[in-house]
């Protein structure tokens, strides 16, 4: 009985972990069709996180 | 980047170069999720062939007012390298590029299928990711692309890469 709870509860966890990684997925693909200049509007953005994280001058698009 | 592209066109309609596409990380961005990258990567072919073919591109650059930065040329803020083609895969992927645009600027950018070989030879992991996102984000027209594997001698490789890193 305990044992059929905690695989219970594994395969539930195992579901949720696999659907997040199927919506993920999803997720990559509809960026894939975004247009062009969204994508590069993303890319600054991108840039501005890294270089908050990394601290590195002169790399970000001044466009 | 639309300034930065107009001015490479121009480059290019003065004869400074005989051609151009945009490759590496904006190109592969062109067609999927958006990741992060600093340089747009200009593949050309020369206008001829000679020792020194980067020098005329700086030349004609900094006399309309870019800087070099180290391996780069800054061109209306964005880090822009300059790679001449180097074998035929790459010549073969500059001349058949596609014409697009970004905010009503013509520009030419190397196709899928094109970049997915290029990584192929290349083969850093960076490039086996590539190959990955290609395959999982985007269309490529698999008959263009296994041409172009054929020609190149790039079938065994991705046959085995498949077999390796993609298939479940």
């Amino acid at each position: 009985m305990k044992n059929s709870g905690i695989s219970g509860r594994n395969t539930m966890k195992n579901k949720e972990i696999a659907e997040i990684f199927r919506l993920k997925a999803l997720r990559r693909k509809e960026l894939a069709r975004l247009p062009f200049e969204k994508k590069i509007e993303i890319l600054i953005s991108l840039q501005e996180m890294a270089q908050g994280i990394k601290s590195l001058p002169g790399r970000l698009w001044k466009i | 980047m639309e300034k930065t592209i107009k001015v490479i066109r121009e480059m290019q309609e003065s004869g400074v170069i005989k051609t151009y596409a945009i490759g590496g990380g904006i190109a592969t961005l062109y067609y999927i999720e958006p990741t992060l990258t600093y340089d747009l990567d200009i593949f050309f072919i020369p206008t001829e062939e000679k020792l020194d073919i980067l020098s005329p591109i700086y030349r004609y650059l900094e006399k309309k007012g870019h800087r070099a930065d180290k391996e780069h040329i800054l061109i209306e803020g964005v880090p822009v390298q300059f790679i001449p083609v180097y074998n035929e895969l790459i010549k073969e992927a500059v001349e058949n590029a596609i014409e697009s645009k970004y905010r009503g600027v013509k520009t030419r950018i190397l196709r899928a299928e094109y970049l997915l070989a290029i990584a192929l030879q290349t083969f850093r992991s960076k490039d086996r990711e590539r190959v990955i996102k290609f395959l999982e984000e985007t269309k490529i027209d698999k008959k263009y692309f296994g041409k172009i594997l054929k020609k190149h001698h790039l079938h065994e490789k991705f046959r085995d890469f498949r077999k390796k890193y993609y298939e479940k």
